[in-house]
């Protein structure tokens, strides 16, 4: 019987605490749970695909790496399908894409499929593709190095050398001919590693290969730097076909996409922090600390498809989706 | 309060908390996500392409050796060298040129923008004359007394490049395109310089940069003596016209136009008589001054200019 002072009886009340902490815990626990159902569950093979729309810099090798290297050690996934929107960076990060790339298509296939660009670094990074596809617009090639010495550079290291005391004759000078054989250097390990994975679908000769010229899409088709016309579900299909461990068309597909850093600049851009979603970028050069000399990087090497941007400094923002 | 008011809404908590979480398991099992997985770190090796060897990158330099000598056997020659209208080449550059010459027993009268000599006074009495790159062209005037000086028996070297992009230092760089000045004086000669500059992109063919081409004699005589090879960097072609002049050095093979891409035979070295015709202005001062044989090569080249005799030009 209901106690007068209440308006309603104790189990009511009893059962409004229970529902209200039934909320308040699911609420709690049932993303946890979501969480573990599906990555326990799915039994599918899955294709992953990896994109990198933007310049070959460090941040974007270093996501797309991390991406293949989770795409590795993770089970479920049978294949990978990188699509490609870049004109390359430097040469280091560049260098990295591709062992990245190399690591993963000796593990299980990999299918490029050239969205906008992959030329210079970004086509780097796709040699090792099991598969490249394009469509008429793609633009690829573009296959050598540069260096941006800067001329004010060059001259001041010869010309105020006699300021600051130096400890060897070399020591903080710039060359001509070093820079040329450095270059040489660079440039081989890229013609040769193009040369490695497509040498066999190439009609062109190494010296054309090294010639450094762009090629659009239905031209790279013909002429083997890239295999087929088609799109992104042409190259899922392709990497699905090409694993054995994806019956038919039992498989998912997962995307992972990476959107930083479209324009091309070729400047002392660095990753200053990374906040969230965003990047930022500062210019190396002006964020030295005061009363602290200021000491300009002097040469750096690139594999891009562009030219040198006057550099100013800049921000830019990416996201992750 | 009793206990069974107490638990039984304890119990449909519990119980509803399970079929929640495992609904919401299951659920989450049928529909699936993007697959994670945790980095495998240190447990990913290293990686050693062959084409990152060294011995599949490295290169090899060509070793800035040897002696740039002039001919000691002729003594008290005058040299001229003409820099009043070059562009990019400074009498600093020249040093070493002039060194070579100082020691061998001779002296130069360098001209540059600020001397107001007359061109054929300064000329008078010297054996030979090196004009370097000259960018614009040479009056009436002067060309007819380089002319005499060379009827005279002087000797002369010309070097003249095509036109190409040059990017001015300072604090604001700038880019021009510049050309070769001196065509009426060459062509007086027989000779010019070509439309478009050379590249040959062979490794085992240039000088580690496809700009940098390497060319080889076509006969012996002072110009080649002692020569296997020389690089110029940036180089043009001599185009001739009528049999007045003979191919020294040509571009090795496979040397083709930078613009139309055409492979040939080019001639760079090309001699008429007293006047030598060389297609770049850049093998005379460093860094290319020892690249190669080019050291030889210019020696030879100042040792030409020494044994000229103007005779009596201007007197």
């Amino acid at each position: 019987m209901a106690d007068s002072r209440w308006p309603i009886s104790e189990t009511r009340a009893a059962y409004v605490v229970v529902v209200t902490l039934l909320v308040v815990l699911a609420a709690v626990v049932a993303p946890i749970a979501w969480n573990l159902g599906s990555t326990a569950a799915d039994d599918n093979p899955t294709v992953q695909v990896v994109t990198l729309r933007g310049g070959t810099n460090d941040a974007n090798v270093n996501a797309v790496a991390n991406t293949l290297r989770n795409a590795r050690t993770n089970d479920s996934v049978a294949a990978v399908v990188l699509r490609v929107d870049s004109p390359g960076g430097p040469v280091a990060p560049s260098e990295e894409l591709y062992l990245a790339v190399n690591r993963t298509a000796a593990e299980m296939p990999v299918v490029a499929y050239v969205e906008g660009a992959a030329a210079s670094g970004g086509y780097y990074g796709i040699a090792p593709a099991d598969e490249i596809y394009v469509k008429p617009s793609s633009t690829v090639g573009s296959i050598g190095v540069i260096v941006q010495a800067p001329l004010s550079a060059v001259e001041q290291a010869e010309q105020v050398s006699g300021t600051y005391v130096r400890s060897g004759p070399d020591k903080a000078q710039i060359d001509q001919d070093r820079l040329r054989e450095d270059l040489e250097r660079l440039q081989r390990a890229f013609v040769e590693t193009v040369m490695t994975h497509r040498g066999d679908d190439l009609s062109l000769s190494r010296e054309e290969v090294a010639n450094g010229r762009t090629y659009l899409g239905t031209q790279a088709v013909q002429n083997g730097f890239a295999d087929r016309i088609g799109d992104s579900e042409a190259a899922i299909e392709a990497a699905a076909d090409r694993s054995a461990r994806i019956d038919g068309d039992n498989y998912d597909v997962a995307y992972t996409t990476r959107q930083v850093q479209v324009t091309l600049s070729i400047q002392a851009a660095a990753v200053d922090e990374v906040g969230g979603n965003t990047i930022y970028y500062t210019d190396t050069d002006t964020d030295t600390d005061a009363g602290e000399s200021a000491f300009v990087r002097p040469v750096r090497y690139y594999a891009v498809w562009g030219v040198p941007v006057e550099a100013t400094a800049h921000r830019e923002g990416g996201t992750d989706e | 309060m009793s206990d069974r008011t107490l638990l039984q809404p304890l119990a449909v908590l519990i119980i509803a908390l399970a079929v929640i979480v495992a609904g919401t398991f299951a659920v989450s099992a049928l529909v699936g996500t993007t697959p994670t997985g945790s980095p495998d770190g240190a447990t990913i090796d290293g990686q050693s392409p062959a084409q990152y060897q060294p011995e599949a990158a490295d290169i090899d330099a060509d070793p800035e050796d040897g002696e740039l000598s002039v001919e000691p056997t002729q003594r008290d020659s005058r040299i001229v060298i003409d820099l009043r209208r070059t562009g990019d080449t400074t009498r600093a550059d020249l040093e070493p040129v002039i060194e070579a010459l100082f020691e061998a027993g001779h002296s130069v009268t360098v001209l540059t923008g600020s001397d107001d000599e007359p061109f054929g006074d300064a000329l008078a009495g010297s054996s030979g004359l090196l004009i370097v790159q000259p960018t614009s062209p040479y009056p009436d005037g002067e060309r007819d007394a380089v002319r005499e000086y060379v009827d005279a028996g002087g000797h002369a070297v010309l070097t003249g490049e095509p036109t190409q992009t040059q990017v001015g230092g300072g604090l604001f760089a700038s880019v021009s395109r510049v050309s070769f000045g001196a065509t009426e004086l060459a062509q007086g000669y027989g000779v010019t310089v070509g439309a478009e500059m050379l590249y040959n992109v062979n490794d085992t063919r240039n000088d580690n940069n496809f700009k940098s081409i390497y060319a080889t004699p076509t006969r012996g005589g002072v110009l080649t003596e002692g020569v296997d090879r020389v690089t110029f960097d940036r180089s043009g072609y001599v185009a001739t016209s009528g049999d007045d002049a003979t191919v020294h050095y040509t571009a090795v093979e496979g040397t083709k136009t930078i613009d139309t891409r055409r492979a040939a035979t080019y001639p760079v070295v090309v001699r008429n008589d007293s006047m030598v015709f060389v297609a770049d202005g850049s093998f005379l001062s460093q860094p290319e001054l020892y690249d190669a044989d080019n050291e030889v090569f210019t020696g030879n080249l100042l040792s030409f200019l020494v044994r000229g005799d103007s005779g009596n030009f201007g007197g």
